[in-house]
């Protein structure tokens, strides 16, 4: 009897998390997608099946989709409180999940969430947070998320009715939420002669210059299209996903809001470690950064993609489709730009290989020092044609599980990047 | 100290319908088939195993048995009614047939 991997998990606007036009939504969407899970509704029943699946039925809808991970906990016999993923969405009250438990009898039923991705939160404030894997190693980031709107002395004020986005950063070694500036230790992004670059707010009105790693989640119009920040978002809720383990994570979102995007297309962020191709003694610290690198201020017309090197990460163009990674260098050095290798800029769309069912390739990628650095966790380019028909898709590909992300790139591709969610 | 930087492709499914990737029935629920071939009780593995959809009688795959003569067929749905055809690849012995089969 084989119990399903648990590894990598994924969440979406579907199970009924919301992404709106306000402040704090951030913040609170990845202290629970991260740190402290879902809440399912309470369980009327639960029963043990042969090969150790479980049949959970909940008092109202759970809105978990197929190959979610779900964790369990205050049952007694305690060997229950684990995580499981999700096998069989037989109705929308009751889900199947995979264990390797024998038939028993369970004296107390408790509850049912879904599973975070293993982070903790290592400093708070009220628009701070700082994210960290739980039993980290060395390697592991500190990932500082900002939501503030004014700087400490108030001379930088960026109106609260503009887009809404996230000031995002990797660091080592923080002591403090706000210890950026100290020169010895790497930051990514990094501007060695201004090390504050990425939080700070200077100016007023629509000349004001807030932060520099921008994670968006709320800006005017489509994704496609171009805007300034100044121009206040829709109302709405957006479509997003939230996807990885607590080596790497990876949030997708559609920007404008659901109704005015009747596309469910997104725009790929994502920060964490990547699988390096130097050994565990080397200097490198292996972060990768997926973000939109302005230093513009609100009166600009931008696009949400479009807009530079690394501003729709894997699709779009050469320049765009890229990322950024840290430097290998002797001392703590500035951020240098990480370029995919891959067939096209149109994963699932292209069908470059459509002949085959599903063709799932990994994504190495090299900088601008012109190193081969590596390859991206959890996320692979479809060679295959994904037909994407909604916003996230379980898919099964004999015993591999994985979902596919509807992301945007040229104007009617319908693209998508794999996320390999492990072994059925 | 640099390992070599792997550019996988990882499994792909060898069903002959591709929609079955994402298509898990109405109880959403991936399902499978498992069984065995036996040539006069033994475990036989030089066996040709086609499994068929019996609503409109497409292949939906065709596959060898294990080294035990044991073969199981992933990424299936419990709507489907299939059958399955053995043949003896030494031609020996007739093909045999398993009707009514449904993915559990």
């Amino acid at each position: 009897m084989k119990k399903a991997e648990t590894n990598v998990q994924f969440f979406s606007h579907l199970n009924g998390l919301t992404l709106d036009n306000k402040w704090g939504e951030m913040i609170r969407l990845l202290d629970a997608c991260l740190v402290y899970g879902l809440k399912l509704p309470d369980i009327s029943t639960i029963e043990i099946q042969e090969e150790g699946k479980i049949l959970i039925e909940f008092k109202s809808q759970h809105k978990c989709l197929l190959f979610q991970c779900v964790t369990l906990s205050d049952f007694t016999p305690s060997l229950f409180n684990d995580k499981y993923r999700i096998i069989g969405v037989p109705t929308q009250t009751q889900i199947l999940i995979s264990s390797d438990l024998e038939k028993q009898s369970i004296d107390k039923i408790g509850t049912a969430s879904l599973s975070s991705l293993d982070y903790e939160i290592v400093f708070s404030a009220n628009t701070k947070r700082v994210y960290r894997a739980k039993n980290p190693t060395p390697q592991h980031p500190f990932i500082r998320v900002d939501e503030s709107t004014a700087s400490e002395d108030d001379s930088g004020i960026y109106n609260e009715n503009y887009a809404k986005y996230a000031m995002v950063g990797l660091h080592e070694n923080m002591t403090h939420i706000d210890d950026y500036l100290d020169a010895s230790k790497l930051q990514l992004p990094l501007n060695t002669s201004d090390l504050s670059a990425n939080y700070k707010i200077t100016g007023t009105g629509s000349g004001c210059v807030r932060g520099w790693s921008r994670w968006y989640w709320a800006k005017y119009s489509t994704i496609q299209s171009f805007s300034t920040d100044s121009t206040t978002p829709n109302n709405g809720l957006r479509a997003f996903s939230l996807f990885g383990n607590k080596d790497a994570f990876y949030f997708s979102c559609s920007i404008g809001s659901a109704s005015e995007n009747t596309e469910i297309y997104k725009k790929l962020n994502g920060c964490g470690l990547f699988n390096t191709n130097l050994s565990n003694e080397s200097i490198e610290r292996p972060w990768f950064l997926m973000t939109y690198l302005l230093k513009t201020d609100a009166s600009a017309i931008t696009s949400n993609v479009n807009e530079g090197f690394g501003s729709a990460p894997l699709f779009y163009s050469t320049d765009v489709a890229g990322f950024f990674t840290t430097q290998i260098s002797t001392t703590t050095s500035n951020t240098i730009n990480a370029k995919p290798i891959f067939p096209d800029h149109l994963s699932g769309s292209s069908g470059l290989y459509s002949g085959s069912s599903s063709a799932i390739l990994e994504i190495p990628f090299s900088d601008s020092d012109k190193r081969l650095r590596g390859t991206l966790k959890h996320t692979y380019y479809i060679g295959s044609l994904a037909t994407i028909e909604s916003s996230i898709t379980p898919v099964l590909s004999d015993t591999s599980m994985y979902a596919f992300d509807s992301l945007r790139s040229l104007s009617g591709a319908k693209c998508a990047i794999a996320i390999y969610l492990g072994e059925l | 100290m640099t390992r070599p930087t792997s550019r996988k492709t990882l499994t792909c499914s060898d069903l002959l319908d591709s929609k079955l990737l994402t298509n898990f029935g109405s109880d959403n629920t991936p399902r499978s088939i498992t069984g065995s071939v036996k040539k006069l009780n033994y475990e036989y593995q030089n066996a040709r195993l086609c499994i068929f959809n019996r609503k409109n009688m497409s292949l939906l795959a065709v596959r060898n048995p294990d080294d035990h003569g044991s073969y199981i067929v992933n990424g299936l749905n419990s709507d489907l009614d299939l059958f399955i055809v053995a043949f003896d690849n030494e031609r020996q012995y007739n093909a045999v047939i398993q009707d009514n089969v449904i993915p559990k």
